[in-house]
This record gives C-alpha cells, structure tokens and sequence, in this order.
C-alpha cells in the first residue's frame, strides 16, 4: 500500500524517464541551446574582430607598399640617369613643390623628366627641354602625399609621405650620386 | 529494450555531444588561428626584410657621402636619429610602423639598426657592417633581440683609387 504522495512521484519519474509530459523542457536542451548561443556569440565576435584587424593590418601594408614603390621609382630613375649636370632639385612650376628634373637626350632632342607631387599623387612628366610640366601630361607614379628632395653635397635626399588620422606615415631614402653634380 | 527504443525516439543533441563538438571546434578553431598567426608573421617578417634591406642601403649611401663623419663620430653632421654606441659603432632606433626614433625614446622601439665601421687596411678602406634586430619577439616566437638581416659594404675613405 503506497501513500497518494509517493504515488505521484513515481508517476513523474515514469515519465520523464520515458514519454515526455506535454509543456516540459528538460534541463540538457536548456543547457545545450545555452551552449549553442555562447558559440554562436562567440563566434561572431572573433569573426567581427578578425575581420576588423585584418582589414586595418591591409590598410597599413598598402600604405607602406605606395610610399616602397613611390621612393624605389624614383630611386631607380636616378640609377639609370646618373650622368653628369643630368639630375637636379627645383620647385615644380605646377604647385611649386620640389621636383627631381632628369635631362635626357633622345635623337638629338633633350627631354626632361619632372617627378613631382601634386593632387595625392606622385606624378612623373616628360616634357622637352624649357617645357613646363603639367598634370595633364604627367602619369601617376603612386598615391603619396607629400614629396620632398633635397640634395646636401652629392647625396640626394628622398622623402615621401601620407597624411594619416593618427600622424604621419613616412618613408625616407638617401641616394649618392656617382657623378656629383 | 525500454533503453533502445528512448534512444530511436529522442531528438536533437545531448549535452555531452555538444560539449564533444565544441572542444573538438575549438581545437580545429585554434589550429586554424595558429597558422593564420603564423602567416601574419612571415609576412611582417618579409616586409621587415625589405625595409631592413632599403633603409640599410640609404645608410649606407649617407656613410658613403661623407665617411670621415662617420669613422671620426662627428654626431654634428649626423641624423640627430643616430646614437653612437662606441668608436664607429651607432644604432638606429625605428618604431613598429619603421619611423625613426629618438634614442630618449628607445623603450618605444621595435627595431635597432647596428651601423659598425672598422678598418680593413690601411688604404683607406673601411668596412661598414650593419645589421637590423627586432627587439620585441614577433607574435608565436620567444626570440627576443631576433637579427633580421645583415648588410655589408666597403667605403673607400681617402677618395682615391686603390691598387688591388
């Protein structure tokens, strides 16, 4: 003979250990669904920053690369033209910053090279001798901000730069003239 | 049997199979963000070697320009970037973005540029060696103060030619 009490508690084991009553959630789908949006989150978040990271870790390599290829244009111009009175630093007649102006001979003809900044980018004009360069005539070398040549001795000074939220971005190179001045 | 016929009619996970796929996910997971650390790392360090490479080489063309300068340790005409560290000996001190820094400044550098000059002979000729460190550990390395290449060159101090 069993007391009504202890009737009713076998009847709930009975079943939750085999048919489920109708409306009850049991403690291991809670925990698992608790699981599954902890993953889920957590998941989400580190996609969300991955993502974040990689694109500014991107941002930065690209900037480094147009300010590389910028400075080894123009270190690479100079190598080819390092001829007597062939390269010198004046102020370009399109904004009056400084350019590196590289005398050449092409058929009898004397050409020059002006490699200057203006409008974001670095610009390279060929353009014949007494010509003044323009933009129009110019194609860009790289996207740079600022350009700045200076030539103390024989050593030609090289800086380029990109104006950043968080300072500036610079990058300088230093090239000896073989033939001096 | 009782047993047998709960397992074909129950549905979805249980907690332990859950727990079971998230451990296995998260080994999978930190393997996969290992290798991508990994990669990050060898790029840096690729594109440390260029720079170590370019910003080596205009040192090199500075030292060139004007090698008594340097030999004698006249800092005047020096870059105020250069500390010399001994007789012909300097460092180069450049942030983690390879901006130049001050040596006052030093406890901020990510990378030291050693810049030695010794006398190969008595012709005039000086050797520079110059040598570029990371002085914090990259990301999944514990190698501090880790050389990331080296670059030598001769000068020829005196500006004449010298017989072989």
């Amino acid at each position: 003979m069993l007391c009504p009490r202890w009737k009713s508690i076998k009847k709930n084991r009975a079943d939750t250990d085999g048919v489920k009553r109708r409306g009850s959630v049991s403690v291991e789908t809670i925990a698992t669904l608790f699981l599954l949006i902890v993953l889920g989150v957590g998941i989400f978040s580190l996609t969300v920053s991955s993502t974040s990271v990689y694109s500014r870790i991107y941002h930065g390599k690209n900037l480094q690369s147009e300010l590389r290829v910028a400075l080894s244009f123009v270190q690479m111009k100079i190598r080819q033209n390092d001829l007597r009175h062939a390269i010198r630093v004046e102020e370009n007649p399109v904004n009056g910053g400084p350019s590196v102006v590289i005398r050449e001979e092409f058929g009898g003809e004397v050409y020059e090279t002006w490699i200057y900044q203006d409008d974001g980018k670095l610009r390279e004009a060929l353009v014949l001798e007494g010509e003044a360069p323009s933009n129009e005539l110019s194609f860009e070398i790289a996207d740079v901000d600022g350009f700045s040549a200076v030539i103390d001795k024989n050593l030609l000074n090289l800086s380029v730069w990109m104006d950043q939220e968080d300072g500036r971005l610079q990058m300088d190179s230093s090239i000896l003239l073989r033939t001096g001045r | 049997m009782d047993n047998m016929g709960y397992i074909k009619t129950r549905k979805g996970f249980t907690l332990i199979e859950m727990i079971i796929a998230v451990a296995l996910l998260a080994v999978a997971g930190t393997m996969v963000v290992r290798l991508f650390v990994h990669a990050h790392v060898c790029n840096r360090l690729a594109a440390d070697i260029d720079r170590s490479v370019f910003y080596g080489s205009a040192w090199i063309e500075k030292i060139k320009s004007s090698p008594w300068d340097w030999i004698e340790g006249k800092t005047s005409t020096q870059e105020p970037v250069v500390s010399a560290s001994g007789p012909g000996s300097y460092v180069v001190y450049y942030d983690d973005s390879w901006q130049p820094i001050f040596e006052d400044q030093a406890q901020k550098a990510a990378y030291a540029m050693h810049i030695d000059l010794y006398r190969i002979s008595g012709d005039g000729l000086w050797a520079i060696e110059l040598r570029t460190f990371r002085i914090k550990p990259y990301p999944l390395r514990q190698k501090p103060y880790e050389e990331i290449y080296a670059l030598s060159a001769m000068v020829n101090a005196i500006g004449k030619v010298v017989e072989p």
